[in-house]
């Protein structure tokens, strides 16, 4: 009874944004839409929200049919990435006022937009207005305002896209535990791969107008059904005939059975990780004349047990790990 | 050129003259030619931005012919030019007529780019909480643009006060024609239409500080 989506088709002229898109969301769960930009992912959510009409297929909320159904009759809630906080109106008024366009007594408006208030944190801010709260607290304001009108869906277009990464990270784990505390039908738009893994119960992996793959995370994170997917979801490196993710690489001092010599051009240590660009030396045995430089990631610790510094020789081989987790490793032939 | 004997006498005379033709000629006229103005200028930006390709044709061309003209030639179709169709109109409603019209043409422009100033999130935000195109405009647009188009409504406000000067032209009895009836008179017309010129300064003076007060109230509504 969630949200059922079936062969919807959309295109703006001659550019198809959907092609022919088909899910099925589960009732309850927090799901996002996850993809490049111009892969379709926020055409579908505005066909979800009524903002856009599909060229064909059909969209059911709720077990109700709601194809050719304005917005105003959906009973959703939207957050807008932008917020589209009513600048003019008190962040109370803001969040009340979806209750009285629908002509709800006084009292119970109160009553409700208290407790939305209290539930985004924002109960002693009532009386200000959109132009004096942060980014954070806008976004907490529109998901309230969403929230009001008691909506069956609630919809999230890039909600956390125009915020700075520390309060974004912050928001997220709110949504995380609103969303276990409220259960509303959840969709949120991305092109955050982070986000989406973080956030979402069910991550639905978009590009070009099709969906790659829907998942859990870790089906996504360990079993990606594409390439594509493979390296949106992703770090990606290259080692001969394979690309793989640069913490699957094992650097060593000495050679070992597989492994490959090289020199670390430039090593990055951002917190706990340390980011190592190899260029592998060229020989008889090497693996390509223009082998592009390899990019390994190792914790902290590893890099200073080996005590890696930049210029240094060394040896790089894919893990033994590596290999089990056939998913990671795919062939060359396929990259784009 | 010599500097003539300031007539004292007379500046203090003619002040009470000039400043009731201001407060019952100037200013009313002013304020009921932006009344009305506005709320066509209102209606001709609705036609412009509505989905009617007729509708918005007339308003286009309405709003070309009005800031294509001479705002004197306007005034003069209207009092002169309209009784040789057999449509007679006293001076001052031709005036209000010709002025409404005027302001209504320049101002649609201006309301029109306020309102598509407002993000079309806001329209949408207005939808998915239950709002009709009617009340999502009313409440949720048009607030937010009359923010925007505070500024360059003022101009047109100040402008049309000292417009209205034109009306002494079709014998409406406003600041100037008062100036010209005393000048006339007392051939003192350096005097008098200087006096007349300080009036309409300060007027405008005052106009400008009101405007500034409410750029600034409105000024909290923007996020910085």
């Amino acid at each position: 009874m969630g949200i059922e989506i079936h062969h919807v088709k959309k295109s703006f002229g001659s550019f198809t944004a959907l092609e022919d898109i088909s899910l099925s969301v589960p009732s309850g769960g927090l799901t996002a839409l996850l993809g490049p930009s111009g892969s379709g992912k926020t055409t579908l959510l505005r066909i979800l929200g009524g903002q856009e009409e599909p060229d064909a297929g059909s969209v059911h909320l709720a077990g109700r049919d709601v194809t050719r159904l304005p917005a105003q009759q959906r009973n959703i809630g939207f957050v807008f990435q932008h917020y589209a906080a009513f600048t003019h109106m008190s962040v109370t008024k803001n969040v009340a006022f979806g209750l009285e366009v629908r002509k709800t007594p006084k009292a119970q408006v109160r009553r409700r937009v208290q407790e939305l208030l209290e539930l985004v944190q924002l109960e002693r801010l009532g009386d200000r207005l959109p132009a004096q709260l942060s980014g954070g607290q806008r976004q907490r304001m529109a998901l309230a305002r969403a929230l009001a009108v008691d909506p069956s869906v609630l919809l999230l277009d890039e909600p956390f896209g125009a915020l700075d990464a520390k309060v974004r990270k912050e928001l997220r784990d709110w949504l995380r535990q609103l969303h276990e505390e409220v259960h509303v039908t959840s969709v949120f738009v991305t092109h955050d791969q982070e986000e989406a893994l973080e956030v979402a119960d069910t991550v639905v992996v978009m590009n070009q107008g099709r969906i790659e793959q829907v998942g859990t995370p870790e089906e996504i994170y360990d079993h990606p059904a594409s390439d594509f997917v493979f390296g949106f979801i992703g770090e990606v490196t290259r080692f001969g005939g394979l690309r793989l993710r640069p913490h699957n690489l094992e650097v060593t001092l000495d050679p070992e059975s597989g492994s490959h010599p090289g020199r670390i051009t430039r090593l990055a240590r951002i917190g706990f990780e340390v980011r190592l660009e190899v260029l592998l030396d060229s020989g008889p045995d090497s693996l390509g004349d223009s082998h592009p430089p390899v990019h390994v990631q190792l914790s902290r610790t590893e890099s200073q047990a080996l005590d890696l510094q930049q210029g240094d020789g060394i040896w790089i081989r894919p893990r033994a790990a590596a290999g089990v987790r056939e998913a990671e490793i795919l062939r060359v032939g396929a990259e784009r | 050129m010599e500097m003539p004997d300031i007539d004292w006498q007379l500046a203090i005379d003619s002040f009470w003259p000039l400043l009731r033709g201001g407060l019952t000629g100037t200013i009313p006229l002013t304020l009921a030619s932006f009344t009305l103005g506005l709320a066509l200028a209102l209606v001709l930006a609705l036609m412009r931005i509505g989905g009617s390709r007729v509708l918005s044709g007339i308003a286009r061309a309405y709003i070309s012919a009005i800031r294509g003209t001479p705002l004197l030639v306007q005034l003069f179709v209207i009092f002169y030019g309209l009784p040789s169709m057999g449509l007679t109109i006293d001076p001052w409603p031709s005036a209000i007529i010709a002025f409404s019209m005027n302001v209504g043409g320049y101002a649609a422009e201006v309301i029109r780019a306020a309102i598509l100033s407002v993000p079309k999130g806001q329209w949408e935000a207005g939808y998915t909480i239950g709002m009709s195109r009617n009340q999502a405009l009313r409440r949720l647009i048009l607030p937010q643009a009359a923010r925007v188009s505070v500024p360059p409504l003022s101009n047109t406000f100040i402008s049309l006060v000292k417009d209205t000067s034109l009306a002494s032209t079709i014998l409406v009895t406003e600041m100037f024609r008062e100036a010209q009836q005393i000048a006339a008179f007392s051939q003192e017309f350096m005097l008098i239409y200087v006096e007349a010129a300080v009036i309409y300064w300060v007027f405008c003076l005052v106009l400008s500080t009101v405007q500034d007060r409410l750029e600034r109230r409105l000024d909290r509504y923007v996020a910085h």
